[in-house]
């Protein structure tokens, strides 16, 4: 630290600037808050851990805190720009006594955004999980605002959006397709995870693309001081990561692989002989920080089903996805970051036989350069600016045949092509010691581009009666159709008092590409599709208010959200929409009125013994797609009036420490028959509307509990067990209800045929689980 | 598509339950179901007259007695149909629909009228039969006797976009997986050789087998391929969201009117 006696000029300006690390594994430390005494003013650490605050020459008291760490207060004399660097502890359990010093966290309560969740990853290791494999995106499915279509399912909806409209990115590169084991899990290894935050409105200017959310997952960048290794055996999976200094406090590296071993138990089951079940993940990062002007990231992921039925039939999926990122200071006030993505989704389908075998393989890559720029002037005043561009590709569709005897031909959907690129900037000013407000635009500018031929109909919204009136070729390159939007987005905090804040946000998001689905949860056989001439891009604005309030000094925050949103071009399908492998999928679509709003309650203690939260949704989805329905109003798939969670863990002692979850959510709609009729043989359902019922109400409870034995303390390798139980009372939740031929047990048909029966399918019944982990 | 629907409910059925419900739900009133049939057989045609009913009724469906039934043609050709038997209506003369003809059927039931248009495809393929022993299906018969794999042959022109609907029949007996399964196609993604496909059913040494292969309209194929997702339907979770068929009836009747010529093969199994 400078120390000097010289007496400054008290106008002149200088720049504090560093890096907020954890002190054992020197990782940046994200949204960190930063306080400056005396001048009650503040910052925040960046997704990087990079902070800078330009102040009048003088003496300051600088307190970083965060939370589940110990707060550092800090005398810095301010003479000249200063980069500071500075690393926090975390409050071990086990030290208890050592109270956090009077400034606790109280972010939830300061910062400017509303409508943000962080999922506490350590936490979600303690709680319940599903055959032992901690999730985020199971926790994510509990929050306020979210919805699930069921359990066992990967996708979920937030504030009345569909599943295809929230970004999820690792390390800033977007995932096609979160599900492993058609949703049972996510591909997200909790392991390697530092953070992931889930923003359901008042997304920033930087990020934009999908209607509803933003859920920015960030891996660890690896301990850049010793060499680290964690794994664990599940009822369903083992994992290992092994994470450790390149160059110490320079370089550093993680890797992690995940496995799950279903496969290797169903090949003892003889009836089950050919049919197997897999997935794997394998994560990959190293960096190099070179000073704190230039530091360097590469991360990437690959993750992979493979399902094989009677050895004759396999379908396979899965992601790649890679980033490099550049930091770059070009000085103490301006951070500058440059990213090259890459992103990958595929799958393929494939029967083996003489005559009808084939291979059917679809995928959709892309590949990003995004330039962002921070500007901290002032503390009252932070500017972020940037330009983003991506190219798109779409294969939806390519068939092979492969057997010798063939009576397929080779057939390839067309490609189709799209340039995606934004321009934003967004300011984050400091009006008065109460008032904040955040504001600026994204202008997003798509374009359909060729080569690709696009037919003219006659009648371009009939599916059956279409006529090919026209067709034009476009060249590569060429535009097809092209759509720009300006993208307002607006946020305000006024804070009531030292733990109380109203806020208010609003935000307009545009959406250009669109999931091909028509089911309630997307299966990874949906391909995604470009904003064409029969695809407008989807467009939503959202206003929220909020009030925030934290108690007993911070121990607790509680917040209520309320928020309305409107869509526009919402993505539907006519009925019975044929969405596989058709050229003339366009005369399929459907576009049209999506209206919700909800009230979210939160209340959440994020230190002590006892952590977790509590949370009720009231909210409600409609919506309005000209000719689906009978042009009339239904609810959305993943409609669910109330929902209530409570999510807990409580250390008893240094060894054990038990959690629990509670969820309830009203049952979701769904479409049942009203009647039926004889066709032949056969026994066809007629429905009178759309998501015109509801399933039953969803409840579950699950517990678990974490024993570490005493030993770990004074041993470098640490074991540790979770013992759960899930679905603690059985409840046979429902999953959907489909409709058959009246049969018994054996599948014979009782009666004459013409009987039907509705059948409720449920999940999972009490589960228990083992998980093992060790950590050296 | 249907593959990987069957392989999900595989994967799903290691982990999920299921028992059966009653559903409450609201009761409509029923309406007219047509199935109807012209085709290029010299025959008297026939159009079956029946009710829609409560899901979880029982019986038989509700006929329909004393309609007037009528089919025209694009030449000015009128066949009166009669009921011959309560809601079954055949045509009083026997006719042959011709190709390229659009027939138009009419229906006069409990004061509403009903119409149904369709055209009437050419055949277009040329279809042979053979059999052989599957010697899998030999060592473990699913039905003691039946071990014989009939064989398809067909030549399908490339330069028309054509649909199909098969009817599988043993000694006469239409043998459609106990009516589960529709077995209807496209020709998009085929090379135009058929050879050697074989049928879904197995056969006994001195059964007759026999398939009907329809030259079906696309309102047609999309008729089936509604009905086979309406039969399939898991509830719109993993499948799309359940929907009634589509028909060609206007009025707010539901059915379908099928005009399509057949061709057919047929042989003796190891005679």
């Amino acid at each position: 630290m400078p120390k000097t006696q010289a007496k400054a000029d008290p106008k002149t300006q200088y720049t504090l600037s560093g890096y907020i690390k954890d002190a054992a594994s020197a990782e940046e430390l994200l949204y960190v808050n930063v306080w400056v005494e005396p001048l009650k003013t503040g910052a925040t650490s960046n997704t990087y851990g990079f902070y800078s605050l330009t102040l009048a020459a003088g003496t300051y008291q600088l307190t970083f805190s965060y939370l589940g760490y110990q707060s550092i207060t800090k005398e810095i004399v301010l003479n000249r720009d200063t980069e500071y660097n500075i690393e926090l502890q975390a409050d071990a359990q086990t030290l208890q006594e050592v109270e956090i010093s009077d400034k606790k966290a109280d972010h939830a309560v300061r910062e400017i955004a509303m409508s943000r969740l962080d999922v506490p990853i350590q936490q979600v290791k303690k709680l319940p999980a599903l055959l032992g494999e901690p999730d985020i995106i199971k926790t994510i499915q509990t929050l306020p605002g979210v919805t699930s279509a069921g359990e066992g399912t990967s996708s979920f909806y937030v504030r009345g959006g569909a599943a295809d409209q929230n970004l999820i990115l690792i390390d800033e590169a977007p995932v096609y397709d979160v599900s492993h084991l058609f949703g049972l899990f996510s591909v997200f290894n909790a392991d390697i995870l530092k953070s992931a935050e889930l923003y359901k409105g008042g997304i920033p200017t930087k990020y934009g693309g999908r209607l509803s959310s933003l859920l920015e997952v960030t891996t660890k960048d690896g301990n850049a001081r010793q060499l680290e290794g964690a794994g664990s055996v599940s009822t369903l999976a083992a994992k290992a990561s092994l994470e450790g200094p390149i160059v110490k406090d320079k370089a550093s590296f993680i890797v992690a692989a995940r496995r799950s071993y279903v496969d290797l138990l169903m090949s003892q089951i003889p009836d089950l002989d050919g049919t197997s079940v897999k997935f794997h993940d394998l994560n990959g990062k190293v960096n190099w920080k070179i000073n704190n002007n230039n530091r360097f990231f590469v991360s990437a992921y690959t993750g992979r089903d493979v399902m094989r039925f009677d050895d004759d039939f396999q379908m396979d999926w899965g992601n790649k996805t890679t980033s490099v990122r550049w930091n770059h200071l070009f000085n103490e006030r301006l951070f500058a970051n440059t990213t090259l993505v890459y992103s990958d989704f595929d799958y393929a389908l494939e029967q083996t036989d003489a005559l009808e075998g084939f291979r059917w393989e679809a995928n959709q890559k892309e590949y990003s350069l995004k330039q962002d720029f921070t500007w901290f002037p002032s503390p009252k005043f932070t500017l972020q600016f940037g330009y983003q561009g991506t190219y798109r590709q779409f294969q939806p569709g390519d068939i092979q045949p492969n057997g010798e005897n063939t009576i397929f031909k080779p057939t390839t959907l067309q490609a189709r092509y799209a340039l995606d690129q934004a321009l934003y900037l967004g300011a984050e000013q400091k009006i008065s010691a109460r008032l904040a407000i955040q504001y600026g635009v994204r202008f997003s500018l798509f374009q359909n581009l060729g080569p690709e031929t696009i037919y003219r109909y006659n009648n371009a919204s009939d599916n059956v009666n279409y006529i090919v009136s026209d067709s034009i070729r476009y060249k590569k390159g060429q535009t097809i159709a092209s759509f720009a939007n300006p993208e307002p987005r607006f946020a305000a905090r006024y804070q009531l008092n030292a733990s109380s804040a109203l806020k208010f946000s609003y935000n307009r998001m545009v959406q250009y590409i669109h999931l091909i689905s028509n089911s309630t949860v997307p299966i990874p056989f949906n391909t995604w599709s470009p904003s064409s001439p029969y695809l407008k891009p989807q467009k939503a604005d959202q206003v929220a208010i909020g009030y925030f309030k934290n108690l007993d000094e911070n121990t607790w925050e509680f917040s209520a959200e309320a928020y309305y949103k409107t869509s526009q071009n919402i993505t539907e399908f006519a009925d019975n929409a044929n969405i596989f492998f058709n050229e003339h999928i366009a005369t399929e679509f459907r576009q049209g009125k999506a209206t919700s709003y909800g009230l979210e309650l939160l209340l959440r203690r994020n230190v002590g013994d006892l952590r977790g939260f509590v949370s009720y949704t009231l909210s409600k989805t409609d919506v309005r797609i000209p000719t689906v329905n009978n042009d009339q109003i239904f609810p959305a798939n993943y409609d669910r009036r109330h929902s209530f969670n409570l999510s807990m863990t409580y250390d008893l002692s240094p060894r054990w420490s038990i959690g629990g979850n509670f969820t309830y959510a009203s049952g979701r709609p769904i479409t049942l028959p009203t009647g039926k009729y004889s066709f032949g043989n056969y026994e066809a359902n007629l429905y009178s509307g759309r998501n015109g019922y509801r399933l039953p109400d969803f409840h579950r409870m699950d517990i678990a509990a974490t024993y570490e034995p005493g030993k770990n303390k004074d041993r470098r390798w640490k074991n540790s067990w979770v013992f759960g139980i899930y679905n603690v009372y059985n409840r046979q939740n429902p999953f959907s209800i489909y409709t058959r031929t009246k049969q018994d047990d054996e599948g014979n048909v009782i009666g004459d045929g013409t009987e039907k029966e509705a059948r409720l399918v449920y999940l999972f019944s009490v589960l228990p689980y083992v998980t093992w982990s060790f950590k050296f | 598509m249907r593959n990987i629907l069957f392989a999900l409910l595989a994967l799903l059925s290691l982990l999920a339950c299921e028992k059966t419900i009653q559903l409450d739900v609201q009761q409509l009133e029923a309406i007219l179901i047509v199935e109807g049939n012209v085709s290029n057989q010299y025959q008297q045609h026939g159009v079956k007259l029946t009710k829609s009913r409560p899901f979880g009724s029982t019986g038989k469906a509700p006929t329909v007695s004393g309609a007037l039934v009528l089919v025209k043609d694009d030449a000015n050709h009128e066949f009166r149909f009669v009921e011959k038997e309560p809601g079954w209506y055949v045509s009083e003369q026997a006719f042959a629909g011709m190709s390229g003809r659009t027939y138009t059927l009419i229906i006069e039931a409990d004061g509403k009228s009903y119409q149904a248009t369709e055209k009437m495809n050419s055949i277009v393929t040329q279809d042979s039969l053979s059999y052989r022993i599957d010697e899998e299906e030999m060592k473990d018969p699913a039905d003691s006797a039946r071990f014989y794999e009939v064989l398809l042959y067909v030549k399908e022109p490339q330069e028309t976009e054509d649909y199909y609907l098969f009817n599988f029949y043993r000694n006469g007996k239409l043998e459609n997986d106990e009516g589960r399964t529709i077995y209807f196609s496209e020709d998009k993604l085929l090379n135009g050789r058929v050879d050697g496909l074989p049928f879904p059913i197995y056969y006994a040494k001195e059964d007759e087998a026999k398939i009907e292969i329809y030259n079906i309209s696309r309102n047609a194929f999309r008729f089936y391929s509604d009905l086979a997702a309406n039969l399939g339907n898991d509830g719109g979770m993993f499948s799309g969201q359940p929907a009634n068929v589509y028909t060609n009836l206007s009025g707010g009747a539901r059915g379908y009117f099928l005009v399509a010529p057949v061709a057919s093969a047929s042989l003796k199994v190891a005679r």
